[in-house]
């Protein structure tokens, strides 16, 4: 093995587009895992699939959904029985006085205020939690991770300090990054005028029509966009889920393809080693020398391409920090698959290729006259 | 040593043809004497050194070496392990593309074989002493790309002297060498034979080289052993 990893340093030159296209590889598969992220995230925020129907005011701070005002008293003639809810948003800057904008999932966190009554369909389960704490909150579980919180912690956000009275799970991406509040706590935190609220939610399970609504309301305000969520068609949420599935079919494929070309590569590469091989052989090499030679050939390059693709993801995440104003949808765990992938497809490409070289006779050209 | 062939038969199996390129081959090689193995082109020189310096085990028959009154079997079905073990101790073998690694130094290419375990001061030592003897010691830290023909040859012998085994097998070492060096070449083979009681193969064309046994191969077959 040592003297493996002897020969190996000696015959480093040859590593290079070995290494290169790993590295290449790599950012490949990072760029790639990025996009299907922010595929999913567009997805998320254009059809606004979160659990519970609303129509979003064009322009809202993301994700500060609200029911156009005008738009309310023509619901409530049409549907008489029909129970909205106010709610008051705000985007949060700091979390325990660090920025929350990172790479990773929380690109943004809102604390939400909302009413606490038995009537809250949508977040009854959440909030039983909350009364009765002062300055309570309720995290998502993500969050609690995030910041390591349990309940009974003190969280800081936006300076404000609250208590963790409850810590919730959803499977919604916008609870995954909200801290919810009471409604009367969170507006004299905000102090917020007695009348304005972010945003409503219906809270009465009313099957809306959306195409009917629409024309009901007869919407011409250039400022407003009506948005459909999945409580007015269930017919929409097909759509979307095949959207999603769509964009997990194509990533499948492009890591396949890359895995393709992962192995293409060894085995040219190796073609390349298939003649020093030979000589080898011929100079009285054993496959237990070469087998010493293929483990050093591997773990430099795994090492090199765990760092190459360490210092690739640190550029990039930079990258997107400065480029995305909000910062960047591109969890870590993206990235670990992606260098797992790669690794396993390469280890399994180059140790098969070597195998196979070093079972063969190691016959070289033989003389041509 | 002495190489027994003993009814060696190697085909060439393709998907389209099958070509035999020795049929049924049986000769002695003594020990410690020089042999040249001649014949036309595509005759089988080269298949059947390939065959004696086991780089190429798949063929027919049986392969004996015998030295001092001890027996070495090979054919088909011998264990790799046993194989590459005798190659390494008792086999030295010159290719007609002499053999040399392109992204290592003469000196690593010198000292190839022994890059298995580690090198000793003594063998360092060796080193220096026949590569000045060849006439190479200045060109131990340059790469192979950058020597000519001629050079590289040397370089390739000095690897299979440092090695010392006792068959030394050379395909066609004179081909792409000018009469000089290649006298120079067949003059070093000739001495190592002599002088340490080697067994020297040599496949050539070249009619001024002289052996103490000629062995002629035609279409696959000995035509004549002289
Ligand atoms: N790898 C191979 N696959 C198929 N046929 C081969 C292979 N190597 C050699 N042959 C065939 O076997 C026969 C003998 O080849 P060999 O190389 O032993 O000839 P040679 O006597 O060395 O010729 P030369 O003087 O040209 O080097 C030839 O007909 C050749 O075409
Ligand atoms: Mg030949």
């Amino acid at each position: 093995m040592m003297y493996g990893f002897k020969i190996f340093i000696k015959l480093k030159r040859k590593f290079f587009p070995l290494i290169l296209i790993l590295s290449l590889s790599f950012s490949l598969l990072l760029i790639v895992s990025s996009l299907t992220e922010k595929l999913k995230f567009s997805i998320n925020s254009y059809y606004n699939t979160i659990d519970g129907g609303y129509i979003v005011k064009k322009g809202a701070i993301d994700p500060v959904f609200s029911i156009v005002d005008s738009v309310i008293p023509v619901f409530l003639q049409k549907y008489p029985d029909l129970q909205l809810e106010p709610e008051i948003w705000q985007v949060v800057s700091t979390v325990d006085n660090r920025s929350p904008f990172k790479n990773g999932l929380f690109s943004f966190i809102t604390i939400g205020g909302v009413h606490l009554h038995p009537g809250n369909i949508y977040y009854d389960s959440l909030l039983q939690g909350l009364s009765g704490v002062q300055n309570g909150c309720l995290i998502s579980e993500s969050i609690a991770l995030r910041y390591a919180k349990k309940t009974g912690d003190t969280i800081t956000v936006n300076n404000h300090e609250l208590k963790v009275s409850g810590i919730y799970k959803t499977g919604s991406f916008y609870l995954d990054c909200a801290i919810i509040m009471d409604f009367n706590v969170i507006r004299s935190y905000i102090s917020i005028a007695d009348d304005k609220v972010s945003s409503y939610y219906i809270s009465s399970d009313t099957i809306f029509d959306f195409n009917t609504l629409k024309n009901d309301i007869d919407i011409n305000l250039p400022d407003y966009e009506l948005k459909n969520a999945n409580v007015f068609s269930e017919d929409f949420k097909g759509v979307i889920d095949t959207v999603k599935n769509f964009s997990l079919t194509i990533l499948v494929i492009i890591f396949v393809f890359i895995i393709m070309i992962f192995i293409n590569t060894t085995s040219i590469i190796l073609k390349e080693y298939e003649s020093d091989i030979y000589i080898m052989l011929r100079e009285g090499w054993g496959r237990k020398d070469l087998f010493g030679l293929y483990f050093s050939i591997l773990i430099a390059a795994l090492f090199v391409s765990v760092i190459t693709s360490l210092i690739l993801y640190e550029v990039y995440s930079l990258y997107s920090k400065l480029i995305f104003a909000q910062g960047d949808v591109f969890p870590f765990a993206h990235f670990l698959m992606a260098i797992i992938f790669s690794i396993a497809s390469l280890t399994v490409s180059l140790l098969y290729g070597l195998i196979k070289l070093s079972v063969k006779s190691p016959v070289g050209q033989g003389g041509i006259s | 040593m002495t190489i027994h062939c003993s009814g060696i038969t190697r085909e060439y199996i393709s998907k389209t043809d099958s070509i035999v390129a020795l049929s049924s081959v049986s000769l002695t090689i003594q020990s410690a004497l020089m042999t040249i193995i001649r014949g036309q082109s595509g005759s089988g020189k080269s298949t059947l050194l390939n065959i004696c310096g086991l780089i190429d085990n798949n063929f027919d028959g049986t392969l004996i070496f015998e030295k001092d009154g001890i027996i070495e079997n090979f054919n088909k079905v011998t264990i790799t392990n046993k194989i590459s073990d005798f190659r390494k101790n008792k086999i030295g073998y010159i290719t007609q593309d002499f053999g040399l690694i392109n992204f290592l130094t003469v000196y690593d290419n010198i000292l190839l074989p022994f890059h298995t375990k580690p090198v000793e001061k003594q063998l360092i030592d060796k080193v220096n002493e026949l590569s000045r003897m060849i006439g190479i010691f200045h060109l131990l830290k340059r790469y192979p790309e950058s020597l000519s023909g001629g050079e590289k040859q040397r370089v390739a012998l000095c690897r299979v002297f440092l090695k010392g085994p006792d068959i030394l097998l050379a395909d066609e070492p004179t081909a792409r060498l000018d009469k000089k060096n290649a006298d120079t070449v067949i003059g070093y083979l000739k001495e190592l034979q002599k002088q340490y009681n080697k067994t020297v193969v040599i496949v050539t064309h070249d009619e001024s080289v002289q052996g103490d046994r000629v062995i002629t191969l035609k279409e696959g077959e000995v035509e004549s052993i002289i």
